[in-house]
């Protein structure tokens, strides 16, 4: 038998959100099928895959905010704005290496507005490497 | 001395401006995340935008890692490393460069030894050129050319005389290992130093040992080749992307004195080995295997790495970049697939044979097999004018060389052929690292022909050659430097060699005049 491709299996899961009562039986599902079809290792590529669908066709976007410390109600706000999605949702994450400021990254798009970042750009302008 | 007129104020709002324009205003930029890494291989997930042949940089636990993008997925790009992947996580961001793979490119790296990314690896510090070169470029079109009519003298007399060379030709060497292939590029290298033919080398060593590295340039530094000269050098132990690269990052390097109206030979040492790490590179990236398990476009790999070597026009400055490409076969078998793909291309090949080695004949070039598809276009008019007889007389020993042992039963003419072919194939021989000038090929062919040497004993050949350009060189210098511009010889030049040709001939004449015992 034929092994789905990325993109089939996307569309499959896709397809199954819609659908699913809760998440336990989403996850469950999904994982059991890829077991059987030993299509373990492409789990991370299809699940980004259907990041990719929920956005285009839903304008659903998951953003992921790390910073030095929690971020407040307007910090939340503004970065929404950012990825003008029609529902987005911010998960927070602790970056303890960042020094300062706040990375976000959704999808394939990352804005690295940390000191750490801000740091690495001046390095590599001709200032930097002086 | 008076101070210059500089108001602090004004200065300090000039620095302030300075500043504000050098402030870094962060961008949403693409990336791409690494979903699999292994064996100089990352497979990144997003960057759709990213280019074939881009610079992409992988974060990693010592910084950044460089790769380009060679797979181009509908969700995934194949991402050859040129670093190394141990320290490259799955997770790791990738960013575009938006730059296509470039080196530095300049007189600057002449004398230099570098690895493929034009980092120097002599010591000798960094390089310092603000010029790059695409590592991947259109080779010139038609309209861009001139045909192949300047020649690039090798300085060895089997090669200049019969499978004559053409600045702009690509001319291919090969042969099994240990046939003296490399020898055969050395020795033009050198000689375009004892010319003062103003050629610059490039030199890519395309997975080979270190240590003949080394060797290679020692003997260029010993004999002060080294300063016209680019060595680009990859070893066995470097990744295969390193390896992939290196030819092309010489031909840039070459491209920028062809199209600057100079003159530069590359050779590349060797192909095979190249062809052999685009098949590591491909199967990893999971390309369909062809035949022998190379992918299919393994004769594109070498074709557009070749066309880019060219004989320039003069309205773009008549420069060019003559290119040796060598070739190692195995069991003599030149019809094998990746031999016969670089035969294909190029414009001739020049065979050596094992056979030859070990019979002593040095460079083992086979005359049979080997040709110039420029052929006369490419030789001196000095060389030219002797060249004609030799390989016709050498074809004809060659088939009669089998009755050499029942000589005593041969008419005089068969033997005389069979006097005459042995004497052409000993003073076709040459040392190593010994390149002759075209006063003196012509010297020697001139009284070969001349049947100067047919009364000499076999052994004593090569000293009657030598004596005759000692002589030559001693007692006709002015008539040897004209004659080594490369003009067709003046009936006055002509008498002199056969004259001293003879004269030094009597000296070595064979005695048959002995009596038996």
């Amino acid at each position: 038998m034929v092994k789905a491709s990325v993109k089939q299996l996307a569309e499959a899961i896709y397809a199954l959100i819609e659908s699913a009562k809760t998440q336990k039986e989403l996850t469950e599902t999904i994982a059991a099928y890829l077991v059987v079809e030993q299509q373990t290792k492409d789990a991370d590529r299809v699940l980004r895959e259907v990041e990719r669908l929920r956005y285009e066709r839903d304008g659903v976007l998951e953003i992921v905010a790390s910073s030095r410390r929690n971020l407040n109600e307007s910090t939340k706000q503004v970065i929404s704005q950012i990825f003008e999605a029609k529902n987005s949702k911010i998960v927070e994450q602790t970056g303890e290496n960042l020094v300062g400021g706040v990375s976000i990254q959704a999808l394939d798009k990352w804005l690295d507005l940390s000191i750490r970042g801000r740091l690495n750009q001046l390095k590599n302008t001709n200032l930097g490497k002086g | 001395m008076a101070q210059p007129d500089i108001s602090v104020k004004e200065l300090s709002s000039d620095i302030r401006k300075a500043i504000e324009q050098l402030k870094v205003r962060p961008e949403i930029e693409s990336v791409g995340i690494v979903t699999r890494i292994g064996d100089g291989i990352a497979w990144v997930y997003g960057l759709r935008d990213a280019g074939f042949n881009e610079m992409i940089e992988i974060e990693s636990e010592t910084g950044h890692v460089t790769a380009f993008a060679l797979n181009l997925g509908e969700d995934e790009i194949g991402a050859v490393l040129l670093g190394d992947d141990r320290y490259v996580k799955a997770g790791a961001k990738v960013r575009r460069t938006g730059k296509i793979l470039e080196v530095p490119v300049g007189p600057e790296l002449v004398g230099r030894v570098v690895n493929p990314m034009g980092e120097p690896l002599d010591e000798k510090g960094p390089i310092k050129t603000n010029r790059k070169g695409r590592v991947e470029q259109a080779a010139p079109g038609v309209l861009d050319r001139k045909s192949v009519h300047e020649p690039l003298m090798t300085g060895l007399l089997a090669i200049d005389s019969m499978v004559p060379i053409g600045r702009g030709q690509r001319e291919l060497i090969i042969g099994d290992r240990q046939t003296g292939k490399t020898a055969v590029a050395i020795d033009t290298m050198i000689n375009q130093h004892r010319q003062q033919t103003g050629v610059i080398n490039i030199y890519v060593a395309v997975g080979q040992k270190l240590s003949k590295v080394a060797r290679i340039i020692e003997r260029l530094k010993r004999e002060g080749v080294m300063d016209q000269t680019i060595i680009i050098a990859t070893s066995a132990s470097d990744p295969a992307s390193l390896q992939y690269l290196a030819p092309y990052a010489g031909t840039a390097m070459g491209e920028y004195f062809r199209d600057n109206g100079q003159h530069a030979l590359i050779i590349y040492d060797d192909l095979t080995k190249h062809a052999a790490a685009y098949r590591q590179m491909s199967l990893l990236l999971r390309r369909p295997p062809g035949r022998e398990a190379y992918p299919g476009d393994v004769f594109y790999l070498h074709s557009r790495l070749l066309e880019r070597s060219a004989k320039m026009s003069d309205k773009l400055g008549g420069g060019s970049l003559t290119a040796l490409p060598i070739i190692e076969t195995q069991a003599g078998d030149i019809s094998a697939y990746i031999p016969t793909n670089v035969i294909s291309i190029t414009d001739g090949q020049i065979f050596m044979e094992t056979n030859l080695f070990y019979q002593g004949i040095r460079p083992a070039i086979s005359v049979g097999l080997s040709v110039s598809r420029v052929g006369g276009a490419a030789q001196t008019k000095a060389v030219k004018s002797v060249a004609g007889p030799l390989r016709l007389n050498l074809a004809q020993f060659r088939e009669l060389a089998a009755f050499a042992q029942f000589s005593t039963d041969l008419d005089a003419e068969t033997k005389q052929r069979i006097e005459r072919g042995q004497r052409l194939t000993e003073l076709l021989k040459q040392p190593q690292y010994s390149p002759l000038g075209v006063w003196e090929q012509t010297a020697i062919l001139m009284a070969a022909n001349d049947g100067a040497f047919d009364s000499v004993e076999l052994e004593d050949i090569k000293q009657a050659q030598q004596a005759l350009l000692t002589t030559l060189h001693r007692e006709h210098k002015k008539a040897m430097q004209t004659l080594n511009t490369g003009a067709k010889p003046t009936d006055e030049i002509i008498k002199i060699i056969t004259g001293v040709a003879s004269q030094v001939a009597k000296t070595y004449k064979k005695n048959t005049e002995q009596p038996r015992t």
